[in-house]
């Protein structure tokens, strides 16, 4: 078998003596997008720092086509990364920024050409010799992500490049810079909170918790089939029996009153919510254990005090593996 | 609105001052209760020129005014960065220590220093005056400086290297274009103090450098407007010279000229 395009082998990161992360280990073909979801201050942004050379690993080894980087300087790693900020230079073109990789090692009129080329390919060609504050939040990050890309990087890190615009724009943004990513082949880890944007834009998922990953697997299969409650949480919907098991909430049921063939839990009717014409009920577990949102028939009539109970079918409870 | 709180205050608070003192430099004095006449004189410009050694003493002025500017900025850009950017213990310690030089009177610093000064042998020369004029003016830069880098992302300067640039570009291409309106604070502080600086270059230069203060102080005592106001006016074009000196010097380093690009910083 050939080896994997990038490999990141038991890197571990500590900050004064604590762990932020430890033992991480995954690998990517050339041309593949990994999702790293996780919740904030889990050192996804860290981890995607120290490969980009702006921190240090404490232990481990990376490899892009075999070669270790850890001993290469940031500036001359093959690695582009997008910060959560677009970071446009405030006192160059839009041109002169997307050229200024380019600049370093090309001349300025072959610069230009390439530069021209990628900022047709965002739609921001007219904007070539306006200044960074004159475009919008998702333009000024649509030339963050193309600044990065001419530079044809064999590792692209995106560290939640979204998070500082509006939802309308970042729907918009990402299904753009999927397609983006794949017509130019980017080898990518795209780091984000959001599980949608995850499973949007990523070939695989990984999720990262408690400074492991906890799972690593397609969108669905680590969906359908988490193998521990923190990923149920984080990344699956699944309502959490016990330590051992599991039950996705899309089977779940809204029952007046407990029935056989079911586990019933009681809980409070909080109140429902319409998406795309499904309607879902929003349940506290009394006790305050938590809350779920669960699918319920619309025409399904709720008691009056609100109280009830979360039906689990027997039959679809699986255990963690 | 803004627009037009600037220019009008600009014009009451700068202009009309300037326009009289270059108004004050050509007429005769007056005296209370005499009537107004408009007499113009050229006495104030002779009185100025008439001393073979005035610009002996504005080109020292000068020269040593850019050489304290220089090396305000050469320890004040790093300092300030370090400051700003790095977190170390005893940094808020560092930081006031840095300030005390201002609290110290002039007199006490040339004092104590004199005979240092005499021992390195940078007394009674030009160099050694310049040296001296970094006390006073230091502790600014710093705090300008800092203050200029809190308001630069760190991440800013990553992404340069992370496009690929090493650390002397990204500070040419990068940090010093974006720092020009800190800088410009910096300089315009420096080169106003240093130039206004009598009892330091008085005890240190001991006599044998002779700056700007050094000649036009005396006239103070006299109460010749007219004369005052030719010495006033020649003394603010020093400071602007100056600052188009390093306006010169940052076009040259960066690659381009800052003050005119309509990139907003």
């Amino acid at each position: 078998m050939s080896r994997p395009f990038i490999e990141v082998d038991h890197v571990s990161k500590q900050f004064k003596k604590n762990d932020v992360f430890s033992n991480l280990s995954f690998s990517l073909k050339e041309g593949e997008v990994l999702s790293l979801v996780g919740p904030s201050g889990t050192g996804k942004s860290t981890l995607l720092r120290c490969l980009a050379g702006i921190e240090a690993f404490t232990s481990g080894e990376v490899l892009i086509e075999g070669n270790s980087i850890l001993q290469t300087a940031a500036k001359d790693r093959p690695i582009g990364m997008v910060f959560q900020q677009a970071l446009l230079f405030p006192h160059l073109t839009i041109l002169e920024n997307v050229t200024y990789g380019l600049r370093l090692h090309t001349a300025k009129r072959e610069a230009v050409i390439e530069g021209l080329k990628y900022l047709k390919l965002v739609g921001l060609e007219d904007y070539k010799n306006e200044y960074p504050h004159a475009l919008s939040g998702g333009q000024q990050q649509r030339v963050s992500l193309v600044r990065a890309l001419i530079l044809k990087p064999k590792l692209l890190l995106l560290d939640e490049p979204f998070s500082s615009l509006d939802p309308e724009l970042r729907r918009e943004l990402r299904g753009w810079v999927k397609e983006l990513l794949r017509k130019e082949n980017t080898t990518s880890i795209f780091v984000t909170h959001d599980r949608e944007e995850a499973m949007l834009l990523g070939d695989r998922v990984a999720v990262l918790a408690e400074g492991v990953i906890q799972q690593q697997g397609r969108p669905k299969e680590v969906y359908d089939h988490p193998v521990n409650r923190l990923v149920a949480r984080l990344y699956s919907d699944a309502f959490v029996l016990d330590h051992d098991s599991y039950c996705l909430t899309e089977h779940l049921e809204w029952l007046s009153e407990k029935q056989e063939g079911y586990e019933c839990f009681q809980a409070e009717w909080v109140n429902d919510t319409y998406q795309h014409g499904q309607r879902y009920a929003h349940i506290r577990l009394s006790g305050d254990q938590g809350r779920y949102v669960i699918p319920v028939p619309r025409d399904q009539s709720v008691n009056t005090d609100q109280t009830g109970f979360i039906g689990v079918p027997l039959a679809f409870i699986k255990r963690f593996e | 609105m803004k627009k037009w709180i600037f220019y009008g205050s600009a014009f009451l608070l700068f202009f009309i001052p300037a326009i009289l003192l270059i108004v004050k430099s050509f007429t005769p004095v007056w005296r209370w209760g005499e009537p107004f006449t408009f007499d113009w004189t050229l006495r104030g410009w002779e009185t100025f020129l008439m001393d073979a050694r005035i610009f002996d003493a504005m080109a020292i002025s000068l020269v040593i005014a850019l050489v304290v500017t220089f090396l305000n900025l050469f320890t004040g850009i790093p300092a300030g960065k370090a400051l700003s950017h790095s977190e170390f213990r005893g940094k808020s310690a560092l930081e006031v220590l840095l300030v005390l030089p201002l609290f110290l009177p002039a007199m006490a610093a040339a004092v104590g220093l004199h005979i240092t000064m005499i021992r390195l042998g940078l007394a009674n020369n030009w160099l050694g005056v310049a040296i001296v004029h970094l006390v006073p003016t230091i502790p600014y830069t710093i705090k300008v400086m800092k203050s200029g880098y809190d308001r630069l992302n760190p991440d800013m300067l990553q992404q340069g290297k992370m496009l690929g640039a090493g650390g002397w570009h990204v500070f040419r291409t990068i940090e010093l274009p974006m720092l020009m309106p800190s800088i410009r604070s910096a300089v315009f502080l420096t080169v106003t103090i240093s130039m206004s600086q009598y009892v330091l270059t008085a005890i240190i230069g001991g006599g044998n450098v002779i700056t700007l203060p050094i000649i036009y102080y005396p006239f103070l005592q006299s109460v010749d407007d007219t004369v005052m106001a030719a010495f006033s006016v020649a003394f603010a074009i020093l400071p602007v010279l100056a600052v188009l000196f390093v306006e010169l010097v940052a076009t040259v380093l960066t690659g381009r000229f800052s003050i005119s690009k309509r990139g907003a910083l």
